[in-house]
């Protein structure tokens, strides 16, 4: 770049795009909800068949590209910004250079060098000669110590510069105008290191040149996040969430940020924002999708690339292991995708997802609503027990879809949200893992953090409380009581909470936990399974002697009527109602419909 | 059953309920639609018309996209002298062609779509084809993104 191009450019240009891709990023992200949540619906419930199966499918495929073009147009607008910005503080300086200039009544010519008139004290009889300078940029990060020329020629320039400098050494002006044009020579020089440097990241940001957006394309997207990223100016770049934020003060940082700096800060760290507890719901949705369709991509590349299993007599398959992690983590995916897909049908809700890392504590994160949280009058989590991980993540899907389901028959014009929540390293044996409070007692912070920033975001969107419950099955139920016990007195964890299959709450009755026990629940299913987990769980995680677990009349808690035929069936209407049916009117808060022993 | 073998089967028949789900994503058998077929026209119709209200949103990007980048179109002195610029054009081409096909991918099925609607004897197994037939119309290319086009 030279001083002309410098001095004619309007960076504000780069900001008209940058704003133009914006919006049809946006344009994308609503396009796709409305399909997800609108027409798919609407098809469904009008049409049936073979024919309305391929027309959905062809909508989810439009819908990928409506996904492609929001997270792509985002990049591109977060790197037109961030061009913008140095080219502008580049052109201020420049600006502010001639201007200097002009009023020390020096001339800048067309090439950016400065020419200074006669001046100074006459000797013999004349003012010492006016002349031209060049200027001087400091070195750049490669160590060289020649003149920043942009025109090329720096080596006569600098010689050119000395000889003027020795010549012209008794005219004051001359030192003004060596500093204006190396004021010039710098803002040259910057404008040209960001237009070189983000010419290139423009570039990998065009679209693709088919419509079908494979696996290597959600790749190519998570690339290009961390391209933009890189080269993000110092006031994008020092945008970042306060350091183990409490969810109030992060919900507090996303407040303080422009509109800018938020669409830059989802655009570069989908993930990071996915992962904020009280930002909004609808928030950590749009960066969380993010992160499942190229995490999904990246799993599912790594899984095509392993060699097929050997056969023949050498059956020893050295990748069988990782083959399985990356196909079970891949059918959670899928099942989460399949949640998003069953938007409408049997009345629906949008699903949110609220957490998502297909690792997470160890068995993946997985935090999934049915409605959103931010504007129900009723929210219920659910936190599940030993053996749940990504893998078999559908059911525990299931499970908060039956709830929801069940919550609207009760009340249809109830406005309520349920949720899915496992991020915490679930037991994985309940023989050796099971008895074990460690994985509760890791696991608690995560839940009061995540429920707290829930409340956080209600209160932002509505200015109200949501009506709140807390679930807890079997080894779920162990960390829902360590999350309580960890509560401030006088905070109860959440306005009701429920323990289905409960091997013990680390606590005696319901006040230990913090909660009036009126609004303390507990349930019992039939089945070897669920007796053992309470009757062997209980020396684990009961408290005092003998102890006492939250189905126990002891405990103080209301013992739900429940016909769960065994431990895995609270939420399932064909293995029984009743304790579905209660865990509904506790969620509305309807407590005269709750059945009790 | 004892209870851990209760566990294991518990743990079976989860993965196995996840394993079906999949399987009907996949498929085209899932459960909220099998058996007859209730081809109704406001159905088709609504479907048209939501194909073709999504092509019309992107041509208004494409318009949106045009406006925002004509200060840097070639020959400006911000987008013409600058590597960036012409960079920018090169970018704003790429989204102005996807944008466009997608419209088109659109219209062509908000038209089919609407043809099946208007039809009086929609027979199911004929209009799934002809909706299959043009999913297949678009495939993958080797290149991706920021790739290809000579780059």
């Amino acid at each position: 770049m030279n001083f002309s191009t410098l001095k004619s450019l309007k960076p504000e240009e780069f900001k008209d795009a940058a704003k133009a891709y914006k919006s049809v990023s946006s344009m994308a992200s609503l396009a796709k909800d409305r399909v997800e949540q609108r027409d798919v619906p609407k098809m469904r419930r009008l049409l049936e068949g073979k024919s309305l199966l391929s027309a959905v499918k062809e909508f989810q495929r439009i819908y990928d590209n409506f996904h492609y073009i929001q997270i792509e147009c985002g990049l591109a607008s977060t790197a037109l910004n961030s061009l913008a910005h140095d080219l502008s503080a580049a052109k201020k300086k420049l600006d502010s250079a001639i201007s200097d200039a002009e009023s020390q009544k020096l001339t800048v010519n067309s090439d950016g060098s400065v020419t200074y008139p006669p001046a100074g004290e006459e000797v013999d009889g004349r003012k010492p000669e006016g002349g031209t300078v060049q200027g001087n940029a400091p070195a750049d990060g490669s160590g060289s110590s020649k003149p920043i020329d942009p025109t090329g020629d720096s080596d006569s320039l600098a010689k050119s510069i000395s000889k003027q400098a020795a010549n012209a050494s008794d005219n004051p002006k001359r030192r003004a105008a060596q500093e204006c044009a190396d004021r010039i020579a710098r803002a040259i020089k910057e404008a040209t290191e960001a237009d070189q440097e983000w010419a290139p990241k423009l570039r990998r940001l065009r679209a693709d040149d088919d419509l079908r957006v494979s696996a290597k394309d959600w790749v190519d997207t998570a690339k290009d996040g961390r391209t933009v990223g890189d080269g993000l100016d110092s006031s994008l770049n020092d945008v970042k969430p306060p350091r183990n934020g409490t969810p109030e003060e992060n919900a507090k940082w996303w407040k303080s940020l422009t509109k800018e700096e938020r669409e830059a800060y989802i655009a570069i760290h989908p993930a990071s924002v996915g992962a904020l507890d009280g930002l909004p719901a609808e928030v950590r949705d749009e960066a969380n999708r993010t992160v499942l369709v190229q995490k999904k991509a990246n799993y599912q590349i790594e899984l095509d690339s392993l060699p097929p299993p050997p056969t023949g007599p050498q059956t020893w398959d050295k990748n069988a292991k990782r083959r399985e992690e990356l196909k079970g983590a891949l059918r959670g995916m899928n099942a989460i995708q399949d949640r998003f897909d069953r938007t409408g049908s049997r009345g629906l809700p949008e699903a949110y997802l609220l957490g998502f890392d297909p690792k997470g504590e160890g068995n993946g994160k997985i935090i999934l609503a049915n409605g959103n949280p931010d504007h129900a009058d009723h929210t219920a989590t659910y936190v599940p027990g030993t053996l749940t991980d990504i893998e078999g993540i559908g059911k525990d899907i299931n499970r908060m879809e039956n709830l929801w389901e069940t919550s609207r028959q009760l009340n249809p014009t109830a406005s309520v949200s349920t949720i899915m929540w496992l991020d915490y390293d679930a037991p994985d044996n309940p023989v050796t893992e099971s008895p074990s409070g460690k994985y509760a007692k890791e696991g608690s912070g995560a839940l009061r953090s995540f429920l707290e920033g829930n409340n956080v975001a209600h209160g932002e969107a509505t200015g109200g409380k949501s009506h709140t419950t807390v679930i807890g099955h079997s080894y779920g139920s162990v960390l829902v009581g360590e999350a309580a016990l960890g509560q401030p007195e006088g905070q109860p964890l959440a306005d009701d909470i429920v323990a289905a299959g409960s091997p013990g709450m680390k606590a005696r009755s319901p006040e230990e936990l913090g909660i009036d026990r009126r609004h303390m629940w507990a349930a019992e299913a039939g089945g070897s399974a669920d007796w053992a987990t309470r009757e062997l769980g209980r020396y684990g995680h009961g408290a005092g002697f003998p102890p006492v677990i939250p189905s126990d009349p002891e405990f103080g808690a209301n013992i739900l009527d429940s016909d769960a035929s065994d431990h895995g069936s609270y939420w399932d209407p064909e293995k029984g109602t009743k304790a579905l049916e209660n865990q509904a009117a506790i969620t509305l808060g309807q407590y005269d419909d709750v059945q009790t022993k | 059953m004892s209870w851990e073998q209760e566990w294991k089967e518990l743990k079976a028949q989860a993965s196995s309920k996840v394993a079906v789900n999949l399987n009907s994503a996949g498929a085209d058998e899932p459960g909220w639609a099998s058996g007859g077929v209730k081809s109704s026209k406001k159905g088709w119709n609504g479907a048209a018309a939501a194909a073709h209200s999504l092509g019309r949103k992107l041509h208004k990007g494409t318009s949106t996209l045009h406006e925002g980048q004509k200060g840097l179109g070639r020959g400006t002195p911000t987008g013409g002298e600058t590597e960036s610029g012409t960079a920018q054009y090169d970018l704003y081409k790429s989204w102005d062609e996807y944008l466009g096909a997608l419209r088109r991918r659109c219209t062509v099925l908000g038209d089919l779509l609407g043809k099946v609607g208007n039809s009086h004897h929609a027979n199911d197994e004929e209009t799934r084809q002809q909706i299959s037939r043009l999913g297949k119309k678009y495939r993958d290319t080797d290149h991706i993104g920021g790739q290809g086009r000579g780059a």
